[in-house]
């Protein structure tokens, strides 16, 4: 059988951290006598992706996707579990590893402030052993898809915040990865520069076949890019699958968004379905989904509707429902 | 016989990658230094003030009086010289870097020497080079060349015995900065480590006879062993070799780099990174 390129097992981390009271008094006496915590970032993850995957990983603040990741590039040690990436246990830290791989993080910077963007990427050519025709093919080939050949020679400082994240990636892929942890890559941009990054990432992982796994708050990057996501929550893994099934299994029921020509009362509503959203003049109601069109034509004909529109579940409010119905610990 | 062919021929590939990898970093230095001309002059100007002081100190207390502990001004120089030397190599390779170890740990930047293929260490000593201690280091060189004019000039041996003891001095030096930042990683914001260890390398100027009682002439050679870091490498060079300390300067060194290796290695896997 073949290896899947990274494989995690029972992967568990568990931080220590001393409880302060508040205020400079508390602080004070809190060096000499202070309380022991346990949490538990992440407690048991299991999964494996194969090569040339593009994979979400979602989750809520603090559900433990950054100690993951940090623990999958070899930053972190586990508290215990098996990590295996590329064939290598990533906190061994072997040269043979770190250059097959990379990681970037939307909110810190490799590139030098105050010089262009070529001398790091001239630093990490140095740094990660590239050869010069390698380096030459990789930088042409990357400026080309980025669009960053006139910016390459700018202080990094003068740049727009859009622009320096497609020279971070860059700086990143320079050593051609064969896998690449990107940790909310679009965080911060404007709603152009974002289309940017994914048409890009999505290119570069068709062309390339390097396995990516992605962590972002913004949908529409999991959307456009993963077939796949991982969803966890409170340190567990609670969906692992293809995120059209996820929709699929979640979202039972459909958004009938009517407008009225006179004001209604909520109470009206109530028999035909759950009142999400309600306005004198305009409500939004959950209906099964086995029933919406004889719902629907209910509606029509005893209530002074002016519109009705019937939408799908947004995936915004199927993870959200996941994650409120995952913090109660049942799923 | 063929095995250890190929290691030593792997160890001067690493030690060549690493002057390549550095060469890079201070090339960038320099060119960061420029890019504000202003900073540039002052921070050049400072160096060569403060070296300046070192010296000054020395002549006026050799103004007043003939000799300490036995060092004419002549040889006190030599002190001074090696002290130099040792200071301004450890600061290029890793000190101004570990002088803000601890806003690394806080702002996460470590993290990121920790994916790349080099050893930590010599991310965070690079990432801040400060090409400026060539200054501390020219002084030196100008002390010593004074010396042999005057004087003669030491046999082949001398030379090879003070290069090594040099080179101990620097491991030592910097072996104690790193044992005493491990604690950072519990604590994360303690910068007081680094200004502790200058004011304990600051003794390194000075003649070990200078150490009254047993206690301190014992710490002073072991735990805070602060005559390797100018004084002894000072005496070899003067050929008043003390073949006890020569053996005991290489046992120190050794100990100490074998301990900052153990600790920062039981250190690194204690780590918790910043917040996510």
């Amino acid at each position: 059988m073949k290896q899947p390129i990274i494989d995690i097992q029972n992967l568990r981390k568990t931080y220590t951290y001393y409880k302060k009271p508040p205020g400079l008094l508390g602080s004070l006496k809190s060096l000499f006598h202070r309380e022991k915590l346990l949490t538990e970032a992440v407690k048991e993850v299991n999964f494996s992706i194969e090569q040339g995957e593009f994979v979400g990983f979602l989750g809520p603040n603090g559900a433990g996707k950054t100690t993951t990741l940090k623990m999958l590039s070899g930053i972190l040690y586990p508290t215990s579990g098996k990590v295996n990436v590329l064939g290598f246990t990533p906190w061994d830290r072997k040269p043979e590893f770190q250059k097959q791989f990379s990681l970037v993080m939307g909110q810190k910077n490799q590139l030098w402030w105050d010089l262009p963007a070529m001398e790091t990427f001239l630093l990490n050519q140095t740094i990660y052993e590239i050869p010069e025709k390698v380096f030459r093919a990789s930088l042409k080939e990357l400026s080309e898809l980025l669009e960053i050949q006139d910016i390459l020679t700018i202080p990094v400082r003068k740049l727009s915040l859009g622009q320096r994240m497609k020279c971070e990636l860059a700086a990143a892929l320079l050593h051609q990865p064969k896998v690449l942890f990107l940790d909310e890559p679009t965080i911060g941009l404007d709603v152009t520069s974002q289309q940017n990054i994914r048409t890009f990432l999505k290119k570069y992982n068709e062309q390339k076949k390097t396995t990516i796994l992605l962590t972002s708050h913004y949908m529409d990057d999991i959307m456009e890019l993963c077939k796949r996501v991982i969803i966890v929550n409170l340190g567990r893994i609670v969906y692992d699958g293809s995120l059209q099934e996820l929709i699929d299994k979640h979202a039972d029921y459909k958004l009938l968004k009517i407008t009225f020509t006179q004001e209604m009362k909520r109470n009206d509503l109530k028999k035909y379905g759950k009142v999400s959203e309600f306005a004198p003049k305009r409500a939004v109601l959950h209906v099964a989904k086995a029933q919406y069109k004889k719902i629907a034509a209910h509606i029509l004909e005893e209530l002074p509707v002016d519109d009705i529109f019937i939408d799908e579940v947004s995936v915004e409010e199927v993870i959200r429902d996941i994650f409120a119905v995952t913090k109660t610990g049942t799923v | 016989m063929k095995r250890m062919v190929v290691s030593m021929s792997n160890i001067f590939y690493s030690i060549q990658r690493y002057f390549v990898v550095f060469w890079r970093y201070l090339r960038l230095a320099l060119q960061v230094r420029l890019a504000y001309r202003a900073s540039f002059f002052a921070e050049f100007s400072i160096n060569v003030l403060s070296a300046v002081s070192s010296l000054l100190f020395i002549e006026f207390l050799y103004a007043n009086i003939p000799a300490v502990a036995g060092w004419s001004h002549d040889e006190a120089l030599v002190i001074l010289a090696s002290y130099f030397i040792i200071q301004s190599i450890s600061w290029l390779f890793l000190m101004s870097g570990m002088w803000r170890f601890d806003y690394m740990l806080r702002i996460g930047s470590f993290d990121r020497m920790l994916v790349r293929p080099m050893h930590p260490l010599a991310l965070i000593g690079f990432s801040e080079i400060q090409p400026e201690t060539v200054v501390d280091f020219s002084l030196a060189l100008f002390l010593l060349g004074r010396y042999v004019f005057l004087y003669s000039f030491p046999p082949v041996w001398i030379i090879i015995l003070y290069i090594l003891f040099l080179f101990f001095g620097v491991v030592i030096l910097l072996s104690f900065l790193v044992i005493l930042r491990t604690i950072n990683f519990k604590t994360i914001n303690t910068w007081s480590i680094s200004i502790f260890v200058q004011d304990i390398s600051n003794f390194g100027r000075y003649p070990r006879q200078i150490f009254q009682g047993k206690l301190f002439r014992f710490l002073a050679a072991t735990i805070l062993p602060v005559v390797f870091m100018g004084a002894v490498p000072a005496e070899i060079f003067l050929g008043k070799v003390d073949w006890w300390y020569v053996v005991f300067g290489f046992l120190t060194a050794a100990v100490f780099f074998l301990s900052a290796r153990f600790l920062w290695n039981r250190a690194l896997k204690s780590y918790s990174s910043a917040s996510s």
